[in-house]
């Protein structure tokens, strides 16, 4: 689907491309060498294709309808865009496969003739790498327990030449781990701007592009105090809350006392909560809490409501989302006194949880500093301090968690497959299945 | 939530483990019940709320799961006061009376009512009306802004047809919403098209952009150019909220697939030097833990394969997705617009699927232009009309206390289809 990169000369060599794999540690069993069909099966009312990809062997089964819909050809699929064209009403409610023939590296599907379908042709590689029975089931994020620094020049240099295999490392860290400090980053103004765009345009809020971080005689919000801040993730009164925070400190000056930032992985607790309170986990799934910013006396006036659960799972139950800001907490409503007994026993026994949970990591930005999280998963939260006619200033951005998601996946495709014409929607990507906590059920 | 506007306060009884309040509407009398800890959390003092962005400033960790209420008591006629058992070591809460009439968690019931607005013609709005002498007119642009909530789907006629104009429209509103298509988008034909709609195909019903977790809210269309010669590319709607409860009466078991079993949809998108990859799982159907339905999410041409489902669910899942697709094609659910230069037509592109049908032009040409908001900063645009238009003749506009003043706006409630639970 992507044109092919021309990356810098070292990854031009596959056996080289191996060895900065081994460096950065990236798992190789993604890449399939060797696939091969053992049998294929027509059952009429379904597909069997016994294979064997990289010596294990495996029984794949497939549903008619699933096949028909991912045909690849170019009678299902507009060549230019990708966008699937089969009009929907021609699809019967009954398909049976009439016959079954490997062609190249593709399956090729003949229907019964009642079902007046054209043929369905499918490549192999996207039949096994889309297999949708392979249920889901390894780790699909790391918790985080420690920072791991990267530096800006490492990044991009000063001619703002991107390394693009740094880059990728990053983003894989964030993807995986959900926190990182980049250091180095001059401390001028807008600084930070020219990171975030590493991945994507900055997500645009009610709080402007970039926002400025530091004690202000009538704040808007109260960051921009010297109060503590309890945990909390940022506008979570957004269907789409901010996907990537970025906080750059420009000066923290050191007669300042306290203002540390403290971070903590919301998914790790969101599972350790599960694990010893299974049925108040559950109330937290189901009742929702009100999430707010009702804010008048503001250049724009604000009013956001929105309703979600704190704890979002998909249809395995796994957690696909957490939601948690107590500042920005509005009433519940709509909810029988039994709920709402229900909801809080749940809640404050969550909220004790978060501010217990011995693995949080404490940290004092440095002037230069940027301190990079997925605020969908990292909960942040600031030590009180005293200023002591010092200033602590940061700015800040974001970026959508989709396309923060969607770089690290290109990304992670041009490592490993930048000299390969490979179909990003046939393969497999290492990536995908990270959860990054934006609802997505997959 | 209208129903709280003819609430009277009549008095309250302390009932340790809950405060009971009797209150009358339309000369019935109801009994209320708070929860302490729904009490507790809602406390509207500056010791709970900051006071200039009310923000909440509880330590949950300090709130015992215990709490009991040693006395309830009104002050000054108009806030009530809470004073918690020694042993629970709070400090007093204090809410005002309208606070809690406004957002009584048992207010009328569990509300099961759709809160939205459904039409079998089209509103029209005239963007002359907007302006009056330059200044903004806010009454008519709040009119505007209301059916669009409300109904999801409305024309304004007489926007010039220059390049951009649709933008001064739009601000009006909030900032444009930037997408992979960029700020404000050329719908007409491409030669290599990044998507179908920039081509003369006739288009399948779908949501924009599906794949990200909040597609864009509202979209905007306008026609700059639509000769008369150019034959077919009418614009046509359907509205998901109708559709979806349509199929909740006729397959009550395959609508109930289509909210559990998760669709796949994907986006790869190469374009001046961008490239995106998004894969994005989610169900055709969101509904709350009510079973309202808040949300719709249909674009076939986005959708990838199932992932992540057993045998069962597939097939559960197809049965139910033909379905439901023979309702998007049913011509009594299809409103048909054929837009003229100067009108652009704005809807809810989380509630009405759209398409077009394929045009041929010979000679003259279709160029419409196209962006987007999202949700959020549509509604909360809405709802500070709706305050300031109601409020105009309000002396007290200082003294309002921000955290409870949007129960009192009508449309704070109002179904717009973004997975919102309320």
């Amino acid at each position: 689907m992507f044109k092919k990169l021309i990356l810098n000369p070292i990854s031009k060599n596959i056996f080289q491309k191996k060895e900065i794999f081994s460096k950065l540690n990236f798992p190789i069993k993604t890449y399939h060498n060797q696939v091969k069909i053992i049998n294929i099966e027509n059952k009429r009312t379904s597909l069997e294709l016994f294979v064997s990809v990289d010596k294990e062997e495996k029984l794949l089964c497939f549903d008619p309808h699933w096949l028909r819909f991912n045909c690849q050809s170019e009678n299902s699929r507009q060549i230019g865009t990708g966008q699937r064209i089969i009009p929907i009403q021609n699809v019967p409610k009954i398909l049976l496969i009439d016959s079954v023939k490997k062609k190249d590296d593709c399956i090729v599907i003949k229907w019964d003739v009642d079902s007046n379908q054209p043929d369905t042709i499918i490549p192999i590689e996207f039949l096994i790498n889309n297999n949708p029975s392979e249920l889901v089931n390894d780790d699909r994020y790391i918790p985080c327990k420690e920072i791991k620094f990267f530096e800006y020049f490492e990044l991009v240099d000063s001619n703002g030449n991107r390394n693009e295999t740094k880059i990728f490392e990053w983003l894989r860290h964030m993807m995986l781990y959900g926190l990182t400090i980049v250091k180095n980053l001059p401390t001028e103004k807008d600084m930070i701007k020219n990171l975030a765009e590493l991945i994507s345009p900055i997500q645009s809020t009610i709080y402007d592009q970039l926002f400025d971080v530091k004690v202000d005689q009538n704040p808007i919000n109260i960051a921009y105090s010297s109060v503590g801040l309890e945990f909390h993730m940022d506008l979570m009164y957004y269907e789409s809350a901010p996907g990537i925070q970025f906080l750059h400190c420009l000066k923290f000056d050191p007669e300042i006392i306290g203002g540390e930032s403290i971070f903590a992985d919301a998914f790790h607790i969101a599972e350790l909560f599960r694990q010893k309170y299974p049925d108040l986990f559950s109330t937290l799934t189901k009742i929702p809490a009100t999430f707010q910013k009702i804010h008048i006396e503001r250049k724009r006036p604000v009013y956001m409501v929105y309703q979600r659960p704190h704890i979002a799972l998909n249809h395995r139950g796994k957690i696909v989302a957490v939601n948690w800001a107590p500042p920005f907490e509005g009433p519940l409503t709509n909810l029988s006194p039994k709920e709402t007994k229900s909801y809080y026993r749940a809640y404050v026994e969550f909220a004790k949880f978060v501010y217990s949970y011995n693995k949080t990591i404490v940290y004092r930005l440095n002037p230069g500093e940027a301190a990079c999280f997925n605020n969908r998963r990292i909960l942040h939260a600031r030590n009180s301090f005293i200023p002591n006619n010092g200033i602590r200033h940061f700015q800040g951005c974001y970026v959508n968690i989709d396309e923060f998601k969607s770089e690290a996946l290109v990304k992670e495709f041009q490592m490993k497959y930048a000299n390969a014409s490979k179909n990003v929607n046939h393969i497999k990507l290492d990536l995908r299945k990270t959860i990054v906590g934006n609802q997505d059920y997959y | 939530m209208s129903a709280s506007e003819s609430l009277n306060f009549i008095n309250l009884t302390n009932k340790v483990d809950y405060l009971q309040v009797l209150v009358s509407q339309n000369q019935t009398e109801k009994v209320l019940e708070f929860e302490p800890h729904w009490l507790r959390f809602n406390c509207q003092s500056d010791k709970s709320r900051e006071p200039s962005t009310g923000e909440r400033t509880i330590t949950i960790n300090n709130v015992p799961k215990d709490l009991k209420i040693k006395c309830a008591m009104i002050e000054n006629d108009e806030l009530i006061r809470i004073v918690w058992n020694e042993l629970s070591n709070q400090s007093d809460s204090l809410i005002p009376i309208e606070f809690l009439l406004n957002n009584s968690p048992s207010l009328s019931d569990i509300d099961f009512n759709k809160h939205y607005l459904t039409s079998n013609k089209i509103f029209y709005f005239d963007y002359n009306s907007f302006f009056t002498s330059q200044i903004r007119n806010d009454d008519k642009i709040f009119d505007w802004l209301k059916s669009l909530a409300e109904y999801g789907l409305c024309i304004v006629k007489n926007v010039p047809t220059k390049e951009n104009m649709l933008r001064n429209l739009v601000e009006m509103i909030a900032p444009l919403h930037r997408t992979i298509y960029g700020e404000m988008f050329d719908v007409r034909i491409d030669v290599n098209p990044l998507n179908l709609a920039f081509s003369a195909s006739p288009l399948e019903f779908h949501n924009d952009l599906i794949y990200y977790e909040s597609p864009p809210g509202i979209q905007f269309l306008h026609c700059l150019k639509f000769d008369e010669s150019v034959v077919g590319g009418e614009t046509l709607f359907v509205d998901g909220f109708q559709i979806a409860e349509k199929f909740r009466q006729q397959h009550p078991k395959l609508f109930d697939v289509l909210t559990k079993i998760p669709a796949s949809f994907q986006k790869t998108h190469d374009y001046q030097g961008r490239k995106i990859f998004i894969q994005y799982s989610k169900p055709h159907i969101v509904v709350n833990h009510r079973q309202k339905i808040i949300g719709v999410n249909w674009a076939p041409a986005n959708e990838g394969p199932l992932r992540n489902c057993t045998k069962e669910e597939i097939k559960a899942y197809y049965e139910a997705y033909l379905e439901f697709n023979k309702l998007v094609y049913d011509k009594s659910n299809i409103t048909a617009i054929r837009l003229n230069p100067g009108e652009v037509v704005c809807f809810n592109n989380r509630r009405f699927i759209h398409s077009r049908n394929g045009f041929k032009q010979a000679k003259g040409s279709r160029h419409f232009q196209g962006c987007y908001l999202t949700m959020e900063e549509f509604k909360s645009e809405v709802l500070a009309l709706e305050f300031k238009v109601n409020n105009r003749n309000n002396e007290q506009n200082d003294e309002i206390n921000q955290a409870y003043d949007i129960c009192r706006l009508k449309l704070w409630n109002v179904n717009v289809a973004n997975n919102d639970y309320y």
